[in-house]
């Protein structure tokens, strides 16, 4: 659904961000894009939003290209919440934020009312519809973006390091909530992350390493992996880097077998 | 400071309540064009007007179901203003028919007296933390202020004689209650409307200019936004103030060089947040679809109902009720 | 000496309600070179009660005494004799950065406390060089360096201070795992080498189990564990604490239950493995 061929981003003209990056994602896939900080991963996020413009090399989905009078029909397709709860949320209130796109979209005030009812209540902030962003906490105007995202009603839904500034709660109230988006939607899903454990929940792996795409696949066909990740410069989990050493210092089966199982677990 | 809100709305359900914002604010300016219009001359039928305007801001007041004790608090920060006011009609401006309603009273400024309000001064600066009701306490202190002066001549430098005159009274009176009338309807808009309210009304009233290449929507996105951040950055700024201050600033202990580099401390990092926020809610708005000068809708309508329509018919007839009044009697 | 609390309580007062931030909160810190951890859920009053400790909010009751000077206090107190001694690091400290260049940044802090004006712009520099910033950098702008950097730049200008105590609010907060666990060795090396006690805000226990020794557990406004990290994690109320236990620990119950591994309480990796090849062998 999500084709890209050949693309190569660079901010100034000179250093390359994204260096000839080929992938494609499924339709109603849950994907992770993973990669250590600088390795490209929030640049992509932009770029398959719209907001970049690859300076090589295409970009489409389902077949529409990412050219200029395509931009408004690739808007109703890709939605994005971004890591800062404060600086997408545009709205006064809860309502009138989850409302932004709608009003953008033109809709009947009618059709808004009842659509932000809907979508404020299936991330659980229907009795937060009055409040003002700075009443909130961070995980509870996350929340909103996801709902403001959901309302749009687009197929493919792009995380971008959503939690990192959250709290452990707000990091597991987000990442349950997307997980049941995904389950219950059958949306795409493309979460940006730094988080192993958070990749582990998706069907589908990317790894990013300074600009260049060097794996793709199931999150646990890469685990096992260890020279892989071990390329990648990305600090694993506790649990996970345990397994890669023991692994790696030849350990009994029966401890690598336990640890796998431990990774899978989680 | 997580729970205040924006602007001044205290929520209820009065007629005043759900009028349209349109329709409140363009009354309210008519209004007060109308109570500007009438003149300080002093003579009794602009007084009788003046009255009627009073008397309408006290209705609407009571029936918004707004306290009457949180309207007034609106006048406080004008409380000085307002006596001073009074007092320079009463004391100095003279009048053009001495109708005296008192005798001379002769007020001494004599070394007894001055030292005495001296004393009084200070003392009502440290003991007005523990009296309870400060504007009380502020008019008795104005009242002693010329009681001191009344009571002791005793090395006399300088007196001069007071006269309550009918007119410069009469005056003063007018003055004093047309500023009070005014605050009171402006507080009350701000009291019965929502501040998005407020804003889509703004909106709407000055939709017409888009025909000259006023980019109205525009404008009122960015009080929107401003709005919505307000809050925000006042918590981010306190955050801030914290941080600098456990770095040692201390606007008491500094030198004024010192303090120069303190404040900027604090602005920077502010301005450095809010450029960066731009920047992200810009591409926020962006993916959201969000087009400068496109149309869009909006999930806030605002309808004229038929009591806006009489609203509006009723400030509009007393406001040319006014005009005639002066203009052509 | 150090810091201490008795019986404080402390009021955030709100427009109409108040409530009790800090209840009967008592406390000793002293000033040598432990690592304390603070955690607890939200709103369970760390941040407030760290603000105690440098005099950015005073107790509504009880008294708080920092290297013996007692807040409230009846005299004068000018309050940059605290900040001298205790050091705050808030969240997101990247956001008090203002000045033209780094090194001007770091001496902000000691010439606003009025050290020694010769030696502040060395200290300033060994306190660059102890987070690990390069000299070319010293007069780049605090703006041009990366969000990891930042982070250390606003360290450093605390750590100028020269304070006795550091005390961080999450520190790690926002940076990825590699940004963490590289801040983490810096503060450890820092701690170290200067002897200075941290107290480290944070909900990640695998931090606080990694580093510090001793852990106190805000709940509610109140203290409700105060103590060796050793007895936490073996707490019998443990469960009813909201909290989680270190990842090597959780590691460590699994493979107790799966492979019958003795169970030990182990917070980092080369202490696991060493413990796993003792038992377990190839």
């Amino acid at each position: 659904m999500i084709q890209v061929k050949n693309m190569t981003f660079s901010y100034n003209g000179q250093d390359e961000a994204i260096k000839n990056v080929s992938f494609s994602i499924e339709k109603g896939h849950f994907v992770s894009i993973v990669g250590h900080n600088g390795s490209g991963k929030s640049t992509l996020a932009k770029l398959l939003v719209g907001l970049l413009k690859p300076t090589s090399g295409s970009l489409s989905i389902d077949d529409l290209d990412y050219q200029d009078h395509n931009m408004v029909d690739i808007r109703k397709k890709v939605g994005i919440v971004f890591q800062n709860p404060d600086n997408q949320f545009v709205g006064v209130t809860v309502r009138h934020d989850i409302a932004f796109g709608l009003e953008n979209q033109q809709l009947e005030p009618s059709i808004m009312e009842e659509k932000v009812h809907y979508y404020a209540s299936l991330v659980g902030m229907e009795n937060f519809l009055e409040k003002e962003p700075h009443q909130l906490s961070g995980g509870q105007k996350q929340r909103v973006a996801i709902a403001s995202a959901l309302a749009m009603e687009q197929e493919i839904i792009i995380f971008d390091e959503a939690t990192s500034m959250l709290d452990p709660k707000g990091v597991k109230d987000m990442m349950e909530t997307i997980i049941n988006i995904h389950k219950q939607f059958k949306k795409t899903i493309i979460m940006i992350t730094h988080d192993l454990r958070q990749a582990g929940y998706t069907d589908d792996m990317l790894i990013m390493k300074d600009g260049t795409l060097i794996a793709q696949g199931t999150p646990s066909t890469l685990f096992q992996d260890v020279k892989l990740l071990r390329s990648t410069q990305l600090l694993l989990p506790f649990e996970l880097e345990l397994y890669e050493k023991a692994k790696e210092l030849n350990m009994n089966e029966k401890v690598i077998h336990a640890l796998w199982a431990y990774n899978s677990k989680t | 400071m997580n729970n205040m809100t924006i602007g001044q709305y205290i929520p209820g359900n009065s007629w005043l309540h759900q009028l349209d914002p349109r329709v409140k604010m363009m009354s309210l300016i008519m209004l007060l064009i109308s109570i500007f219009l009438i003149p300080i001359q002093g003579n009794q039928v602009d007084l009788y007007m003046l009255a009627g305007y009073l008397l309408l801001t006290i209705l609407l007041i009571m029936s918004s179901q707004i306290p009457i004790l949180k309207v007034l608090q609106g006048l406080r920060p004008i409380l000085f203003l307002l006596t001073f006011i009074v007092l320079i009609q009463i004391l100095i401006v003279a009048p053009n028919e001495k109708v005296a309603l008192t005798q001379p009273v002769t007020f001494y400024l004599s070394w007894s007296s001055i030292s005495a309000l001296l004393v009084w001064f200070i003392f009502y600066q440290w003991s007005k933390k523990w009296v309870r009701f400060k504007t009380l306490y502020f008019l008795f202190s104005v009242i002693m202020v010329f009681f001191l002066q009344y009571i002791l001549p005793f090395g006399n430098v300088f007196d001069y004689e007071v006269i309550l005159y009918e007119e410069t009274v009469l005056r003063a009176l007018f003055i004093f209650f047309r500023i009070v009338i005014i605050i009171m309807l402006t507080s009350l808009l701000t009291f019965t409307t929502m501040t998005t309210d407020i804003n889509d009304g703004l909106e709407g009233i000055l939709l017409p200019l888009k025909w000259m290449k006023v980019p109205v929507d525009v404008l009122a996105m960015m009080v929107s936004l401003t709005l919505r951040y307000i809050p925000t950055l006042l918590i981010e700024t306190d955050k801030i103030m914290k941080a600098q201050a456990s770095r040692g600033v201390d606007f008491k202990e500094a030198s004024l060089k010192e303090k120069v580099t303190q404040v900027i401390s604090l602005l920077i990092p502010v301005f450095v947040i809010s450029f960066k926020r731009a920047e992200d809610l810009a591409n926020a708005m962006e993916v959201r679809g969000y087009v400068i000068g496109q149309k869009r809708t909006k999930i806030d309508v605002l309808k004229i109902k038929y009591t806006d329509f009489i609203s509006l018919f009723m400030v509009i007839l007393i406001m040319s009720l006014t005009i005639y009044q002066v203009f052509f009697t | 000496m150090g810091i201490q609390f008795k019986d404080v309580t402390f009021r955030y007062k709100g427009f109409k309600t108040s409530y009790k931030a800090l209840d009967m909160i008592n406390l000793d810190i002293a000033p040598k070179g432990e690592i304390i951890g603070i955690c607890g859920h939200t709103g369970s009053g760390k941040s407030t009660l760290v603000q105690h400790m440098n005099g950015l909010l005073q107790a509504d009751e009880g008294t708080v005494s920092v290297f013996d000077i007692q807040l409230p206090n009846k005299k004068k107190i000018k309050l940059n004799t605290l900040r001298r001694r205790v050091g705050l690091v808030f969240q997101f400290p990247e956001y008090q950065l203002f000045e033209e260049t780094i090194l001007k940044d770091v001496m902000f802090g000691p010439k606003n406390l009025k050290m020694n004006h010769a030696s502040i712009e060395s200290i300033s520099k060994s306190s660059l060089k102890a987070v690990g910033i390069d000299a070319s950098l010293f007069d780049q702008s605090p703006f041009r360096i990366s969000g990891g950097q930042m982070r250390r730049v606003a360290i450093a200008g605390v750590l100028a201070m020269q304070p006795d105590i550091l005390v961080l609010d999450e520190p790690t907060r926002g940076l990825d795992p590699v940004g963490q666990k590289e801040l983490m060795e810096m503060l450890y090396d820092i701690h170290k080498s200067q002897q200075k006690t941290l107290l480290i805000i944070s909900h990640d226990m695998d931090i606080l189990g990694a580093y510090a020794n001793r852990i106190i557990v805000m709940n509610e406004g109140e203290k409700m564990f105060d103590g060796d990290k050793d007895r936490l994690f073996s707490h019998p109320k443990f469960d009813q604490m909201n909290l989680d236990y270190p990842s090597s620990i959780k590691v460590m119950k699994h493979l107790h239950k799966e492979i019958s591994l003795p169970y030990k309480l182990l917070y980092t990796m080369d202490e696991v493995i060493s413990h796993i090849k003792e038992h377990i062998h190839e």
